[in-house]
């Protein structure tokens, strides 16, 4: 009775692996055959005639495109940051402390889940203008974080709640300052969370557009916003060029992520800022 | 290193937890905080160890006063009742934590925290990580990790209470060798009875975040205070009725008191009441004769329940006894302990 059972299961976990790998790889497939494409038109199968004009057009093009990966991956990694640190705070503050209006202010935490970017854009950029934000690197960073800060602070209050202030305790007795503990316990401890935030903040920053496009005001440019306009205009060659540097730079950050995460022993034998 | 309390007093959320709470511990001596849950005793360490900072009263350490002093520099540790070995490190850089805080070079604190490890009996184990060993071992790394700071006040928070049978008995075998070997002033919180005689030196029963008693294990054994200082130890029956004339009297039994006249509890232990005749007949003819409600069997001897005009009075018998048989007892006058009722609010 239990073995075919187990067997129909086998087959059923066996499909939705190769769906989901179907829906993960084919569209990667397709974006690294179009990058070194010259021509696929419609019936034929596979992409007539191979060409380097895409990726060509990026790194040899009169426009910088290295300078612009280098500042998109900067304001990427300030916004995760900042993202990081604002929200390991404000879980800190809705965790372990009791204060008035904590509930407004746990609500606060993820209003700009609700409100869409190109709402509330508007509202950044009109307050950016008259704070000479705007059309500023700095200006990009603050809006970026304010579109990921919900997500750092959900998933870094979720762990912090996991964690709770056991180990904290613990540290004290065993005669850690207040600056001890959080080097060599609380940091450690919720760094899988922070990581996971950390890599979420990233992503969202550096594949943002028309937050960019408007705080930004063309001045600032980043890769994302490099990148659309040969997604609109349908260049599909230079696009994919595009798409598939934009999925090896964020490849290689998120590989530093958990390179960082292994170095700062939570997996190895060594401790950290030992 | 001594210890005092004086009128420790603490709030939390409105709620009071440590009522003037005081008492007093001797150099190398080994105390037990003994109470039910909720009693305050997890509190009281945690105020000792200035976790927690109490609202009123003074915490000294060898007659200096140490409530401005923070947690890290009290040279008091605490291990609880959850472990809370820290994942991130090896088992011997558990250990070696207290020391490294200390500033103990890294090659020094290690070779320690491995000495450490050899006195818990887990020599060899150090380069494991804590969720790698068993939950017996992880609690005797953390007793290793709170001595090796070398703490004049060892604090331990019900840490055998997670164990089971077997683990439990080798845990306070160690805990009392290792009490022997460093000589370190020691306060054990637990709700269990037995093992605070077994270990203590003396034992401060607490209820309600009150102090209710603070006597030697003999002491608190044989003159208990209050009716749950009296029935901690289990193995009781526990009636009501008034006492009149210097007696506890219900209609059957009667049992001198030397509480004042009124309503009151008795606590009487089970192996005070031994049965005397069995079955003198299955009409309760003879007035101290009581009917047997059930019997159980308990290895040494056997438990009779008797019915005392509805309340349950459980004797000692060595030999079986019927159901419905009608018996005789004797009571032990040192198992009996009554107390004026509580009243309920």
């Amino acid at each position: 009775m239990s073995m075919p059972n187990a067997r129909a299961y086998k087959k059923a976990a066996w499909i939705f692996l190769v769906i989901y790998l179907i829906c993960i790889l084919v569209p990667i497939a397709i974006t690294v055959a179009w990058a070194f494409t010259d021509y696929w038109p419609w019936p034929s199968l596979f992409p007539l005639g191979f060409s380097t004009r895409g990726l060509a057009e990026i790194f040899n093009s009169y426009s910088p495109v290295g300078g612009i990966l280098l500042q998109s991956i900067f304001i990427a990694l300030a916004v995760s940051f900042l993202a990081v640190v604002i929200a390991a705070l404000s879980a800190r503050a809705l965790v372990h402390h009791d204060f008035f209006g904590k509930e407004l202010f746990r609500f606060t935490t993820i209003l700009p889940f609700l409100i869409p970017v190109t709402v509330f854009a508007m509202g950044v950029q009109v307050a950016f203008i008259r704070m000479g934000l705007a059309n500023t690197v700095v200006g990009v960073i603050i809006a970026h974080t304010i579109v990921a800060l919900p997500y750092a602070t959900v998933i870094i209050t979720d762990v912090t709640a996991a964690t709770g202030a056991r180990l904290e305790e613990q540290a004290r007795v065993l005669g850690a300052d207040k600056l001890q503990t959080l080097a060599h316990v609380t940091v450690p401890s919720l760094l899988p969370g922070i990581l996971s935030a950390a890599s979420m903040s990233y992503i969202l920053s550096f594949s943002q557009y028309f937050l960019t496009l408007l705080i930004g005001g063309g001045t600032v440019k980043t890769f994302a916003v490099v990148m659309f306009p040969f997604l609109a205009s349908g260049d599909r060659t230079i696009a994919s060029a595009y798409g598939l540097v934009f999925l090896g730079v964020t490849f290689i950050v998120f590989l530093l992520f958990e390179s960082i995460l292994k170095r700062l022993g939570m997996r190895e034998h060594q401790s950290f800022f030992s | 290193m001594s210890l005092a309390l004086q009128h420790i007093r603490l709030d939390l959320n409105k709620k009071r937890i440590l009522d003037d709470v005081s008492f007093n511990v001797g150099t190398g001596e080994f105390i037990s905080l003994l109470g039910a849950s909720g009693a305050g005793k997890s509190t009281t360490l945690k105020v000792i160890a200035g976790i927690l900072a109490q609202d009123s009263g003074h915490i000294q350490l060898d007659g200096e006063v140490v409530d401005d002093i923070p947690a890290h520099r009290r040279k008091t540790s605490i291990v609880f009742q959850d472990v809370r070995l820290f994942p991130h490190m090896t088992i011997e850089e558990n250990v070696a934590f207290p020391l490294k805080m200390q500033g103990v070079p890294r090659s020094d604190r290690l070779a320690q925290a491995r000495k450490m490890l050899g006195l818990v009996h887990l020599g060899g184990m150090g380069l494991r990580r804590p969720d790698h060993v068993s939950g017996g071992q992880q609690q005797r790394v953390a007793l290793a990790r709170a001595l090796a700071g070398k703490p004049q006040v060892l604090l331990l928070d019900e840490p055998f209470s997670g164990l089971d049978e077997d683990l439990r008995d080798e845990m306070r075998e160690l805990v009392v060798e290792l009490h022997k070997a460093l000589g370190t002033t020691t306060i054990l919180v637990t709700h269990d009875a037995t093992e605070a005689l077994m270990i203590s030196n003396r034992i401060v029963y607490m209820r309600d975040g009150r102090v209710i008693q603070d006597a030697t294990p003999t002491e608190l054994y044989r003159n208990p205070k209050t009716q749950d200082v009296a029935s901690c130890f289990g193995d009781c029956s526990i009636l009501s009725a008034n006492v009149v004339y210097g007696y506890f009297c219900t209609e059957t039994l009667c049992l001198p008191a030397t509480c004042e006249d009124g309503p009151a509890t008795a606590v009487i232990r089970h192996d005070g009441v031994r049965v005397l005749n069995a079955d003198v007949s299955d009409v309760a003819s003879e007035p101290a004769s009581f009917e047997v409600k059930s019997v159980t069997y308990h290895g040494n001897c056997y438990l009779v329940q008797l019915d005392i005009e509805g309340q349950t009075l459980v004797a000692t018998s060595k030999t079986p006894i019927r159901t419905g048989a009608h018996v005789t007892i004797a009571i032990d006058q040192e198992s009996v302990f009554v107390y004026p009722a509580e009243r309920l609010c």
